[in-house]
């Protein structure tokens, strides 16, 4: 093997990624989302997890667990220990009893300065382990107070503290009726994330319950159900996989005990991906190639499929199916199209439906495809310049891998900069506005140092934000 | 690591509904901890002591492994005549109490709010706030005060606003939850409409959220379930008390085990874990959009000892606890909220065999028939604990603020 692809390869294994799990719902997603980072792969992916320092120990999770009530960072910690394959570390959490009271500002404006200095140390004790650090992926819903409030503050102190790192946000998107205050928090986090990190990913808990129950035959899903599917699909970006390159030789391997095995029985597989392929660096690449613009920073995440297959021998073009499958999903949900505003004590909402177009236009896409024979698929469909803006240039990444995913053979995931996050954010704009007109709850933010005036700086925000992807 | 909650019972009311609600308590937890061990989750509502030390020293909860030693709530008992309260001290429930955590007095209050706010209030009043600041010196992180009274009289009603005004001025940061008893219309107290009309003035200056209680939908309620024991003979009602009975000829004693389930299933989410929790903070968040509206009409479905020798088949499935809960015949305050506006309502779910698809879809089904007020039409919250209570393997309560309440208080005030 070359200097310079052992010195990648050395340098792979050494990348670290923290998560930092904030809030009940993120840190419940935390736990599927590790979980699924570790069974998903046949070897140890060092970005997530390090080694323990006694050989008898389990992997420790490169976690940081954040809470302002101490039950749900208890359960999880005692759930991660049942399953006995890996564990979070035991001084990686930080638990409170207040409790924030479904409150934004109560997060961000009290709790959040208040612990910062704690939340700082935890945080840069994991960043220390890991020998050339990566970045962030946070895991929080938006509804709550923790989750979104203490959230939102630590991105934004963390940014400062670590001015040249990639940050990717996962945050769930709640279900209509979780939360009275919902659509408060959920406008003022997306106002204040998009400005501090690098790729904001919104997954509806409605688009999980609705792939749990039509895709996976589950009639009644359970939160448990809806994190194994959101973390699957999300794991599936995350573990290791090798762009194309073309036409240098600037091959890499991973070269843990596992996955050499692996390669030793694919040896042809494996020597195609060396010769023609680049490791893609799961946050750097992830985040330089989607989100490079400012201004964009919404990501969406598709998959296919959501049952495993057998590998299918019969078709000369297994990729061909699932590609075309992607591209559908591209075009508007029917259930977002049909939302319609109206005009509250005669203040008109600026959101504007009509203006949906019927695909969703992307910026950029990442297609990440693994299976046998995922390297010669043919992408084309994903390619059609009618889903970019002429200004994106090499607006589709394609990443494969020949090893299949746990027990999915064939497995397509595309990771887009696009606006589908508009019409879930309009419907939110224009309820926080009809809300925030009749001064509903106002009171509850004031006592905590929000003003009338901070929600206008959000709505605007918002609004400016909708406008660049409308413009798309 | 514990979120305590102190309750406060004012008056003859307020300590009889205080004493069934720690009963259940004590047997609620009892029924899932076997072994005996004081639990993180027991640490809201009780201290664990250790009686050789004098004075009994408290252990605290630590990794939750230490066996229970002797309990005592976290509570303060207040009235101005000292029966009920000396029957609590010598009755079964004797050891939960210390005298160091009651305040009486001899005379009562003549049903009089003023003889209870203006008179006893200042006489009393220092020492009663030692009793609960004692009380809040013990709690790691306080959560609450929870308030128990009646409003017809003079010392829930008159004394028990004066406690809540101190609590206000001394502790602001502590949420104070009221739930009092509105007098009926054929309560025996001449005065009590005075009475209750000047103690919500009160509640609407000091209190963070009330839950008023109507005696009279309680008796409705038990005259349902009375019926369909006639209709299924194992069904099992509780006994009428042998002592005071309501006018109605019913008994106080099951009347105030409804209320206690309220208070149980109110903190449940609190104690135990579940998939989506609800602090009592969350609760006035989601529920009050203006300071003074913080009156909230509640329900519950099963509200008592309901289905426990029922066959299994006859078990109410979640979809019939979501359409009992909104029926005006199962609030516990007489009002009709399908036919007024709801500013937000909470539904708060106890048990684990169902999950959150199932509650979200039926609130789907449930807004088709409820009226929201126009800035908020998807004001709803919900709260799922996986303990069960005692009475049936699953149940929910249904907290709204709805502009029916002003009827009750109209009415009653």
């Amino acid at each position: 093997m070359r200097d310079c692809v052992r010195a990648r390869v050395r340098e792979r294994e050494r990348m670290g990624v923290v998560v930092l799990q904030v809030g009940q719902g993120g840190n419940q997603f935390g736990l599927s989302l590790f979980d699924a980072l570790f069974s998903l792969t046949s070897s140890l992916a060092n970005e997530f997890f390090r080694e323990p320092r006694r050989s008898a120990d389990l992997p420790r999770a490169r976690a940081v667990l954040i809470d302002s009530e101490p039950k749900v960072v208890a359960a999880v910690k005692r759930r991660s220990r049942a399953m006995g394959y890996w564990r979070y570390g035991p001084y990686s959490s930080y638990t409170e009893d207040s409790g924030s009271g479904n409150n934004w500002a109560k997060g961000f404006c009290r709790l959040g300065p208040s612990w910062q200095d704690a939340l700082s140390d935890l945080v840069r004790r994991e960043v220390e382990m890991c020998d050339i650090f990566d970045g962030f992926i946070t895991s929080q819903s938006l509804a709550g107070g923790t989750g979104a409030g203490i959230g939102s503050y630590l991105l934004e102190v963390l940014k400062d503290e670590y001015p040249s790192c990639n940050t990717l946000s996962h945050c769930i998107w709640p279900l209509e009726g979780e939360c009275t205050v919902q659509y408060y928090n959920v406008v003022l986090s997306i106002a204040h994330l998009c400005d501090v990190v690098d790729g904001l990913l919104l997954v509806k808990n409605e688009t999980l319950m609705s792939t749990c129950k039509k895709a996976l035959g589950i009639q009644r899903p359970s939160f448990d159900d809806m994190n194994t599917v959101g973390a699957r699909a999300l794991a599936s970006v995350l573990v290791p996989a090798y762009y194309q390159t073309k036409p240098k030789l600037t091959g890499l391997l991973k070269s843990s005990g596992k996955a050499a095995t692996t390669c030793k029985v694919k040896s042809s597989d494996c020597q195609s991906q060396m010769m023609s392929s680049t490791q893609v660096r799961i946050l750097s690449d992830l985040v330089t190639g989607l989100c490079s613009h400012p201004k964009y920073r919404m990501l969406a995440l598709r998959n296919t499929p959501q049952v495993p297959t057998g590998l299918d021998n019969s078709t000369t073009h297994p990729w061909k199916s699932h590609l075309k499958q992607l591209k559908q999903m591209l075009y508007m949900e029917p259930s977002w199209a049909m939302e319609s505003t109206s005009s509250v004590h005669g203040h008109k909402c600026t959101s504007d439906y009509s203006a949906f177009r019927k695909i969703d236009r992307c910026v950029a896409n990442l297609l990440v495809l693994r299976g046998k024979g995922s390297s010669d698929a043919d992408v084309s469909l994903l390619e059609d310049k009618a889903l970019y803006p002429v200004w994106s240039k090499d607006p589709l990444m394609v990443a494969t891998n020949t090893a299949p995913l746990g027990d999915f053979h064939i497995f397509a995931s595309l990771l887009s900069n696009c606006s589908s996050a508009i019409a879930p954010a309009a419907h939110a704009l224009s309820r926080a506005r009809a809300m925030h007109a009749s001064k509903a709850y106002l009171y509850q933010y004031a006592k905590h140092g929000l003003s009338m005036d901070d929600f206008d700086t959000s709505f605007e925000a918002i609004e400016a934000v909708l406008e660049q992807y409308r413009e798309l | 690591m514990p979120r305590e909650i102190i309750t406060i019972q004012c008056g003859q009311c307020g300590n009889q509904v205080g004493c069934r609600f720690w009963e259940l308590a004590l047997q609620e937890h009892a029924a899932f901890n076997p072994s005996g061990v004081f639990y993180f989750s027991m640490s809201s509502l009780f201290r664990n002591m250790d009686t050789r030390f004098k004075p009994p020293r408290e252990l605290p909860v630590s990794d939750g492994i230490s066996k229970i030693k002797d309990l005592e709530a976290r509570a303060v008992l207040v009235d101005m005549e000292e029966g009920v309260v000396n029957q609590l001290l010598k009755g079964p429930l004797s050891n939960l109490f210390k005298s160091r955590q009651c305040i009486t007095g001899i005379s009562g209050s003549g049903n009089n709010w003023a003889h209870g706010h203006d008179v006893y209030g200042p006489q009393y009043g220092e020492a009663i706030l030692e009793k609960i600041q004692s009380e809040a010196e013990k709690c790691e992180s306080l959560q609450s005060f929870n308030i128990l009274h009646s409003l017809g009289g003079g010392t829930g009603s008159g004394l028990g606003s004066y406690i809540m005004e101190a609590l206000h001025d001394n502790y602001s940061g502590v949420l104070r939850i009221s739930v009092p008893v509105f007098p009926s219309k054929d309560d025996d107290v001449v005065t009590s409409p005075y009475n209750s009309m000047l103690a919500v003035k009160s509640l609407v200056d000091h209190a963070d959220c009330v839950l008023p209680i109507e005696n009279e939908a309680l008796c409705e309620i038990l005259d349902k379930m009375e019926v369909r024991k006639l209709r299924s003979p194992t069904l099992y009602v509780p006994k009428p008390s042998k002592g005071k009975k309501h006018p109605s000829g019913k008994g106080f004693d099951a009347m105030n085990e409804i209320v206690a389930n309220l208070l149980l299933h109110l903190t449940s989410s609190v104690r135990f874990d579940g998939s989506l929790n609800v602090d009592l903070n969350e609760l006035t968040t989601n529920l009050v959009p203006f300071p003074k509206l913080h009156f909230l009409m509640s329900s519950m479905s099963p509200a008592l000892h309901g289905p426990s020798h029922e066959n299994a088949a006859q078990l109410p499935t979640v979809n019939q606890l979501f359409t009992d809960v909104i029926l005006h015949k199962n609030q516990l305050v007489k009002g009709n909220p399908l036919a007024c506006t709801y500013l937000a309502s909470a539904f708060l779910f106890r048990g684990s065999q169902s999950n959150v698809s199932d509650l979200s879809a039926n609130i789907c089904h449930l807004r088709q028939r409820m009226k929201m007020v126009h800035w908020n039409p998807e004001g709803f919250k919900i709260g799922h604990c996986f303990r069960p209570p005692l009475h049936a393997p699953q149940a929910l309560l249904c907290l709204a603020n709805n502009t029916c309440i002003r009827a009750g208080i109209h009415s009653n005030a």
